[in-house]
């Protein structure tokens, strides 16, 4: 499989978070805690879902659970080989 | 087909249902005259929708119910209920229709009269309607709390149901992680029941069948927002009504484990349909109050009474000690240190702390009992330093002196974060005492300036001023959480030098001195003792530190006081002013 673009993964990941937590996007970076944002577990998951539907790939159920911001997200994701 | 199928509905009620052999009559219960608040005059029709069970439900199941109901089955072989939807909304002969694509919901007394006045307030009105769940947790925890059929069962007869169908609120809790209150007036996610007139329904087109997931996904919050979306439309949420979710094993509320995936599922089927998170319509929305029992009702009372009881002061800080709000502070501080050590890669560090924790924890309940510190450090998160000895003395010498009617305000030199003061206040305020107030004399800053050798014992390392500089409005904001702010709670900013001997007090019945240094303790001694009245109480922290304690022998010796001193703890001494 290709893998994914890290600036993408970023880009989608900010646009959907700010969209879903009606946030501005200048709120949100790299280091920004998504549970400080206000995002759950249950919101977790569903961020997971769309992840997985956008870059048609299959992701662990505990990704956004387990990283606490975007930075640290897109290293996993490159430890998994995901992303380049 | 029962009741008055010649007459025209007004209002067409359309519910899916599937495999609800439980959860439907009651629903058709609900929706029924007799239990219908204001529908006398007003002419509606139930269309219920089966949605493939083995054993569907029969109109004659429910010719008791005095009910225009019709009940037509859909074959569609799909686990989505949405092409049953459109086909009850392709029946519904009603000039508005309402919607229930759960029919395991039950609403309350008054939704479809209030749904048909509110409808009359906007040409494009949509009605939203409050979407609570029967039990005290949210369903998807069923497998943790052990909710179940049987439990709702009792539930339902503890409430006598279904006598007055408001007493539904009383065991009812919001649908996800929310106390139902959030979601009274708030449109969000879905409206379930959702009552718009036939030309809107038309306008938005139903729902889509592009929702095949179980449950239809999120098929109720997509044409929520689609009509929503709609130029000129309104949403009236009403207040004081609702729907009540029963479980049932079909729901993706009570789904238990497969919660998460089926979450999981939906949002892949939303993303791939709409590009977009699915989130709730952000809209100005009007609220159509029906001033039923609820809101007149015990669903607000606990939560509104502030009468300063006992019992009240006694449940707000047990509140407060259940939340943990107390050790919110340390829990950031703690939080900020693992997040710096983690992103320095450093979670050596945080796993070498772990070895140290017993340690840790055993001079922390040292310090509880006997108080002061941890080493140089102050602990964190307690509010007062003294430790349960001096604090429980602390209580029993105002309680002593309040019995005893001696005059007096209460004062204490030296705050830190408050907690002593608090405990005068508290005990204040649990017997209804205003005439007398608690003064807090303190810099806010730390402590001055050690005076060279007239402050330094040598013995003691000086203390570390950071941590017990504490400002004046952190201490408000502690006094206020805690519930105990008023305007008897007076702050004398400042050096004791400069404020004590000009302060406005009259008369001290209870004088705590925890200053550290020589020159605090014989200012605060100096400007105040006089004020003591006889039969109060002189409380003194530090005697422990040799300064201290030189400041209080020298000044009961210049001024010959030869009352007797209790020794309270390893620092703690006191003494009673001579009646």
């Amino acid at each position: 499989m290709t893998k994914l673009d890290a600036d993408q993964v970023i880009a989608w990941t900010t646009k959907y978070l700010t969209d879903f937590l009606d946030l501005p996007p200048e709120a949100f970076d790299l280091d920004a805690e998504f549970a400080a944002l206000g995002l759950d577990s249950v919101d977790s998951v569903i961020i997971g879902g769309a992840f997985e539907e956008t870059f048609n790939c299959e992701i662990d159920a505990t990704l956004f659970l387990r990283n606490a911001n975007l930075r640290s997200l897109i290293d996993d994701l490159r430890q998994s080989g995901l992303v380049a | 087909m029962t009741g008055t199928a010649d007459i025209a509905p007004h209002l067409s009620v359309v519910v899916a249902c599937y495999e609800m052999a439980r959860e439907l009559p009651r629903t058709l219960l609900a929706l029924s005259p007799s239990y219908q608040r204001g529908m006398e005059a007003i002419p509606y029709e139930v269309i219920v929708v089966d949605n493939g069970s083995a054993f569907p439900p029969q109109v004659e199941d429910f010719a008791g119910l005095g009910l225009d109901l019709k009940i037509l089955y859909c074959n569609s072989g799909l686990p989505s209920p949405v092409q049953a939807m459109n086909m009850g909304l392709a029946a519904a002969r009603g000039k508005l229709i309402c919607t229930i694509i759960d029919g395991a919901r039950m609403p309350s007394p008054g939704l479809l009269a209030a749904s048909v006045a509110a409808t009359r307030c906007h040409d494009r009105a949509i009605i939203y309607t409050s979407t609570l769940v029967l039990g005290f947790y949210p369903q998807s925890a069923a497998e943790f709390t052990g909710y179940s059929a049987e439990v709702e069962d009792r539930l339902l007869q503890s409430i006598d149901w279904p006598k007055d169908g408001y007493r539904l609120f009383e065991i009812s809790s919001g649908l996800i992680e929310q106390p139902s209150i959030l979601q009274w007036y708030a449109p969000g996610f879905e409206s379930n029941a959702l009552t718009m007139s036939r030309d809107l329904w038309n306008e938005v087109g139903g729902y889509d069948e592009a929702f095949q997931t179980d449950g239809g996904g999120y098929a109720s919050s997509d044409v929520f927002y689609r009509a929503a979306e709609l130029p000129g439309t309104q949403i009236i949420a009403l207040g004081g009504e609702a729907t009540f979710h029963q479980t049932h094993t079909k729901s993706a509320a009570a789904s238990h484990k497969d919660f998460p995936e089926q979450a999981r599922i939906m949002t892949r089927e939303f993303q791939r349909l709409r590009t977009r998170p699915p989130k709730g319509v952000r809209k100005p929305y009007w609220v159509f109050q029906t001033n039923t029992p609820p809101l007149q009702g015990k669903m607000f009372k606990a939560s509104t009474s502030k009468e300063p009881s006992p019992e009240n002061l006694y449940l707000d800080l047990l509140e407060q000690r259940l939340l943990n709000t107390g050790a919110r502070e340390a829990e950031a501080r703690l939080r900020a240190l693992l997040v710096t050590l983690k992103s320095a890669g450093r979670e050596d560090l945080i796993e070498a702390s772990k070895s140290a924790y017993p340690r840790q924890l055993r001079r922390v309940i040292g310090a509880e009992t006997e108080g002061l510190l941890v080493g140089n450090e102050v602990l964190p998160t307690a509010l007062t330093m003294t430790g349960k000895k001096r604090l429980s003395y602390l209580r029993r010498a105002v309680e002593t002196v309040l019995e005893q009617a001696i005059p007096g305000d209460l004062i204490e030199c030296g705050v830190w974060r408050g907690g002593s003061a608090m405990m005068m206040a508290g005990i204040l305020a649990a017997r209804r005492i205003n005439d007398r107030s608690v003064w807090l004399a303190d810099s806010f800053e730390g402590l001055p300036v050690m005076d060279g050798d007239l402050d330094c014992s040598g013995f003691v390392e000086p203390l570390n001023n950071a941590g017990l500089a504490v400002s004046e409005n952190t201490v408000r904001a502690s006094f206020e959480e805690i519930g105990l702010m008023s305007d008897r709670i007076r702050f004398l900013p400042g050096w004791f030098c400069d404020t004590l001997p000009h302060a406005p007090i009259d008369r001290i019945a209870l004088l705590r001195l925890d200053g550290d240094h020589y020159s605090s303790t014989m200012d605060a001694l100096t400007a105040l003792y006089d004020k003591v009245s006889p039969g109060g109480v002189i409380i003194i922290d530090d005697y422990a530190l040799p300064r201290c304690a030189e400041a209080v022998d020298e000044f009961r010796a210049t001024r010959g006081i030869f009352e007797p001193v209790e020794r309270i703890d390893h620092t703690g001494i006191a003494w009673r002013k001579q009646a």
